[in-house]
């Protein structure tokens, strides 16, 4: 809030190289529409570099570590019999159901499955999209994520090489979940996976966005996720990171709602040793509705930063966010939170919680909610705690016979679980319950 | 005191009273019953003069003068008290605080001097004791955090202390149990003279066992449709509404 | 709710100028203005050496971006650093030396300098533009050992406090502001509460801008030693001007073991017009230090002035079971700005803090809450609470809140709690149903919003901080 300013020196690392290398490659203009966003892309994180502590948006997180690290790019898609073995390791509950699978920010056609989608679905690589579906791709890419949204979003919109791409028609109704697997499994990697989902007018679906890693490598994914909910369509987005310990994950997803459209985002942030996510809806229909549930389980020297934003821009809208946080380990977490209800956006309705819990010495939250709010007939309201566990529900635990530590372990998994059971999409639901219960139990315990 | 002829109102577009004609003098205790979505409320809301409903027909007299030409607050100031279906909170302000600002409106409006902050507390201590309240709920804020017969209660105390002479019960009795409802009532009979009438609207004849009007109307469609003495109302606790239906319809013809 | 739309627009009764022969610097800053304030004041080297060191810091920093607040940049070149009233070489010694004019400014103002009114239980510190014009009750104080005087008389009466304490709070190179107040600070008020001793009244200090195109920058200093106990209050006022004036002052508290300073403040500086023309621009550093075990530090403030506030009362709890409280209205009509909150630093253990805040924003006014607390990894056991209400009249206003919870240690509780809400029709239905008017039941529901605060201040500050939110709402719309 104070302080001297410190000029610092603009950080671009070994991304100048990595631009200027792709604008040579013949990707960079393998789909002509998009040279434009490319250069507005590259363009913007030239002028910008990343961020400093000294911008607001990342004061509590520093990308320095990030910044420093020489990756490399990879030009070309390659899928092999070790990553088709892996790919099915991971289903998050939804194991023989659709699924696009990815391999380093590449679709791969042979690991996906879309055999069981209903008529007029499209699904699949997002490059192959951009010209197959040019008219239903043009128009939303880099419209609702622009390039000035931030130095990542700005180095994903001229690197991208592919990503998933969804369209649910008018009226269709998809039953069965999909799964959308982003698999990393080069060491130093860069990836920039983009993602673009449109659910029409009264359709539904369920997506899965998974980023999975079955070896420990450091890499990078800087993802990209454009949503646009049509008038009266339903997205239930469920979002696990469960990337390597050692790899940075960096992520932004925005999605507009049109009129009594709904946006439900369940992000599960487990993995990455940095997770940095972006996650923006703009209500832009009356009595669209965005919900933004999120928990996160952090550890050792982990580091994860949530940045939500709901924009309120006309009247008779609902959101509701609940974030809850477990740290452990020398882990930090951020949350800033933002709700914004615009001029005009009367009979807003907006509420926001965040709890964390602390469970060991040196960990570290920094919470920042905001509400900005230019209407006045609304109804909108935050909350945020830090602290511990309850004693008195400790105690309550051992009268009834437990030991301090399985108390605290119980309570530990409780405190998620009051948010898990929000989670919209069951069978991921189940499979985080039971898969995080083990982890949960112990870190409560102090184990 | 109150004669209402005619009248006609609406709330939106929706036409909700369809011509409600109604005399009520000087002590006198007339009890509006009716089913949901009849229009009682309505009524007790018009006479309160409440902005979300436009009188669109007849006239309303209220002691000579032409009510519906009133705000909400000079009819108060004249002696209109509405006790409220859903008092409304108003947090951090005391009750007694509240009580004196509306006592001395009314004090300076009948060109009397206004009580100060210790003749007022006297009043309300007196005030208190006849009807049981518990002082501590003087000091607490309006409505706020009251229990729904807390609420109700707490209505009837401010009609004792701002002394009306027309008093409208919009559905005092719903949410009580039969305790609060005793108290209640045992409250309002307290208040009743020959110089002040009620207007009791309610949904169920239990109130009127506490309670005992000297007239019983039925609103149905938005006017009454039957008019009678207090056995009016034990006829509707045992045949119910639904017999009155055809009357209804055939007045509406 | 139209008629609340109609309601009359009350005036700034205090917007009046006094007529008085000053003496006012040439405008501009320089090394050489600063050496001036400083030969004016007849101050001893170090302090002189002080301000220089706090103006070249200044030189090398930008004024603040982040705050939620827009004015065009100011020209530090346009402002006149120094400005008394013409007044006899030496500091005057009792009232009979000060101009009646002034005398008669503050008896306007409500403020009685007389010292037969000391029935009042008051102690006044006058400040009229850049200097201390009279302090009351300081015979009485002085037996006391309490030390209640001009900053400026300070350096020479007690320079040895001045000098361990000046600065330890607020650091030159604090912020932007704060440095150029330590640069060219005119006078202020100074309070020291030797240990053991419980000030037996409030003390106060009112200040008065009068002068135009002067700067307004009062450095404040007050210390409680062991188990000492005081409550301080100031006002502020200024004429009705059609340009921008600026204010920066800085307040550094400071408690030892077991002493409790209470610090309230009534802001009605000047608003500028409905359309936003003229006002101060009240950029205020305040920061009190819990330093010693079970102090306790508690800032009240009633914000109803100024075109632009931005002002952060702050606790740095450093001694164990040390406490910091923090009380806050603030209202912005018309197009006034205010971005004001807190800072609740935890270092010590035990360490507690409460934060309550209630804005409410009217007309085009826009508010801002931005509130940090932090807890430091060895502040075990801290606690904060956090409760932070906003009240939007009329639907042209903004109500913004920003909180900061940084937490370090695992033994802490933080808890934060935001609200946003505006005056019903159904409140303001039922009140009418009682007999009660509009404009009498927008205030009583406002004052009802405001009570939490309103009761920590004492009691003539609150009446007189109801009676102000009544005019400043006035005209705002429903």
């Amino acid at each position: 809030m104070s302080g001297a300013v410190a000029e610092m020196p603009m950080v671009k690392g070994c991304w100048p190289a990595h631009l200027d290398a792709f604008e040579k490659s013949p990707g960079w203009s393998a789909v002509p529409w998009a040279v434009g966003l490319r250069k507005r892309g590259s363009a913007a994180f030239h002028e910008r570099g990343f961020p400093t502590t000294d911008d607001e948006d990342w004061r509590y997180t520093s990308v320095q570590a990030l910044a420093a690290t020489a990756f490399r790019q990879s030009l070309a898609a390659r899928a092999d019999a070790l990553v088709s073995s892996t790919a099915k390791m991971f289903g998050f509950g939804l194991e023989g159901g659709p699924r696009i699978v990815l391999v380093d920010g590449f679709f791969s056609p042979e690991l996906s499955d879309l055999t069981a989608l209903p008529k007029g679905v499209r699904a699949g690589g997002l490059l192959r999209a951009m010209t197959a579906e040019k008219a239903r791709v043009e128009t939303h890419l880099g419209e609702i994520a622009p390039p000035s949204f931030s130095a990542f979003a700005a180095l994903n919109a001229a690197l991208f090489q592919d990503g998933a791409f969804l369209d649910v028609p008018a009226g269709v109704k998809v039953e069965t979940p999909i799964l959308i697997l982003h698999l990393s499994h080069e060491s130093y990697l860069a990836s920039h996976p983009r993602n673009l989902y449109r659910v029409g007018a009264g359709a539904s679906v369920q997506v899965l966005e998974a980023y999975a890693s079955p070896s420990c490598d450091l890499y990078f994914t800087n993802a990209v996720t454009e949503v646009d909910v049509e008038r009266g369509g339903r997205l239930i987005h469920g979002r696990i990171e469960s990337e390597s310990g050692n790899a940075f994950h960096v992520a932004c997803t925005q999605g507009r709602v049109a009129e009594d459209g709904l946006w439900q985002s369940d992000v599960a942030a487990l993995g990455a040793g940095f997770f940095r996510h972006d996650l923006g809806a703009r209500l832009v229909g009356e009595r669209a509705e965005a919900r933004m549930f999120g928990l996160t389980i952090a550890s050792g020297k982990q580091h994860v930063d949530h940045h939500t934003a709901i924009d309120h821009a006309v009247p008779h809208c609902p959101s509701r966010e609940y974030y809850k946080a477990i740290l452990n380990g020398r882990s930090r977490v951020v949350f800033n939170g933002k709700v914004y209800v615009r001029e005009d956006a009367q009979k807003t309705d907006a509420k926001q919680t965040n709890r964390s819990l602390l469970l060991s010495e040196d960990a570290r939250v920094d919470t920042k909610p905001q509400l900005e709010i230019f209407a006045d007939d609304v109804k909108c309201t935050h909350g945020a705690t830090v602290g511990q566990l309850d004693e008195d529900m400790i105690h309550y635990c051992r009268t009834r016979g437990m030991s301090p530590a399985v108390a605290r372990g119980i309570l530990t998994y409780a405190f998620a679980r009051d948010v898990l059971q929000n989670f919209g999409i069951p069978a991921v639901k189940e499979h985080l319950d039971r898969s995080l219960v083990q982890r949960l139990l112990d870190a409560g315990r102090g184990a | 005191m109150l004669s209402i002829k005619d009248l006609t109102a609406k709330v939106g577009a929706k036409e909700i009273l369809t011509g409600i004609t109604l005399n009520v003098k000087a002590g006198e205790v007339h009890a509006i019953m009716g089913p949901n979505g009849s229009g009682k409320s309505t009524l007790a809301q018009v006479l309160a003069g409440h902005p979300a409903y436009t009188v669109t027909g007849g006239t309303v007299t209220y002691q000579g003068r032409d009510l519906t030409e009133m705000t909400p607050e000079d009819r108060a100031k004249e002696g209109i008290f509405l006790a409220f279906q859903y008092p409304v909170e108003i947090p951090g302000v005391s009750n007694a605080y509240f009580l004196r600002a509306a006592y001395n409106e009314r004090e300076k409006q009948a060109g009397r001097p206004e009580l100060d902050v210790m003749e007022f507390n006297t009043l309300l201590k007196e005030k208190s004791k006849i009807l049981h309240i518990d002082e501590s709920l003087l000091n607490r804020p309006v409505n706020e955090g009251f229990s729904g017969g807390e609420k109700k209660r707490n209505e009837i105390f401010q009609l004792a202390v701002l002394e009306p002479k027309l008093a409208i019960l919009d559905e005092t009795d719903s949410g009580l149990d039969i305790d609060a409802l005793r108290t209640v009532s045992d409250g309002v009979n307290r208040l009743r003279s020959k110089d002040r009438a009620f207007i009791v609207v309610t949904h169920y004849q239990r109130l009127l066992n506490y309670i005992v009007p000297d007239f019983v109307h039925v609103i149905a469609g938005g006017r009454i449709v039957k008019s009678g003495g207090k056995e009016l109302a034990l006829e509707l606790e045992q045949r119910g509404y639904d017999w009155l239906k055809p009357a209804a319809a055939g007045a509406a013809r | 709710m139209e008629d609340v739309e109609q309601l009359a627009t009350k005036d700034y009764k205090w917007g009046f100028v006094t007529d008085v022969a000053s003496d006012t610097f040439a405008k501009g800053l320089s090394e050489d203005v600063v050496r001036a304030i400083s030969a004016k004041k007849n101050e001893p080297s170090w302090l002189t050496d002080w301000r220089l060191a706090a103006y070249r810091a200044w030189l090398k920093m930008k004024a603040p971006v982040w705050p939620n607040v827009t004015y065009p940049p100011i020209d530090y070149q346009g402002i006149a650093y120094y400005s008394a009233p013409a007044a006899p070489k030496d500091k005057k010694q009792s009232l009979d030396e000060v101009d009646p004019e002034i005398l008669k400014t503050y008896e306007k103002l409500g403020i009685s300098l007389d010292e037969q009114k000391r029935l009042q239980n008051i102690a006044v510190d006058a400040v009229f533009d850049s200097v201390s014009v009279a302090t009351t009750c300081k015979d009485y104080l002085e037996k006391l050992g309490i030390a209640f005087c001009s900053f400026s008389e300070a350096v020479h009466k007690h320079p040895e406090l001045v000098r361990r304490y000046l600065g330890s709070v607020v650091p030159t190179h604090d912020n932007f502001f704060a440095a150029l107040n330590s640069a060219v600070f005119s006078d202020g008020s100074f309070c020291f509460i030797p240990k053991g001793v419980k000030c037996p009244m409030e003390l106060s200090t009112y200040f008065r801008i009068n002068a135009a195109d002067t700067g307004q920058f009062e450095r404040t200093l007050i210390v409680a030693e062991e188990g000492a106990q005081v409550s301080y209050l100031e006002g502020c006022t200024a004429p009705k001007r059609d340009t921008n004036q600026l204010h920066a002052a800085v307040v550094e508290l400071v408690a030892l073991d077991n002493a409790t300073i209470k610090y309230s403040t009534v802001q009605n500086w000047y608003p500028g017009d409905k359309d936003g023309k003229g006002g101060i621009y009240n950029f205020v550093t305040k920061r009190g230090k819990c330093a010693g075990v079970n102090s306790k530090i508690t800032w009240t403030q009633v914000e109803t002035g100024s075109a632009i506030t931005w002002k952060y009362p702050s606790c740095i709890l450093v001694g164990d079971n040390s406490v910091g409280e923090f009380y806050s209205v603030a209202v912005v009509n018309n197009r006034q700005q205010a971005d004001t909150g807190t800072k609740m630093i935890h270092v010590g253990k035990n360490t507690r803090s409460t934060i309550v805040s209630k804005g409410i924003s009217a007309g085009r006014g826009n508010n801002t809450y931005r509130g940090q607390v932090k807890v430091a990894k060895g502040a075990a056991k801290a606690r904060n609470y956090t409760q932070c209400d906003s009240l939007l009249i009329g639907d042209r206003c903004g109500a913004h809140t920003f909180p900061y919870i940084e937490v370090q240690n695992p033994t802490a509780k933080v808890e934060h709690e935001a609200s946003t809400s505006k005056i019903s029709e159904d409140q303001i239905f039922y009140c009418k149903q009682r007999g009660i008017s509009t404009e009498n039941a927008i205030n009583m529901i406002v004052n009802g919003f405001c009570k939490e605060v309103f009761r920590e201040l004492p009691m003539e500050f609150a009446v007189e901080a109801q009676k102000l939110l009544g005019v400043s709402l006035d005209g705002s719309v429903g």
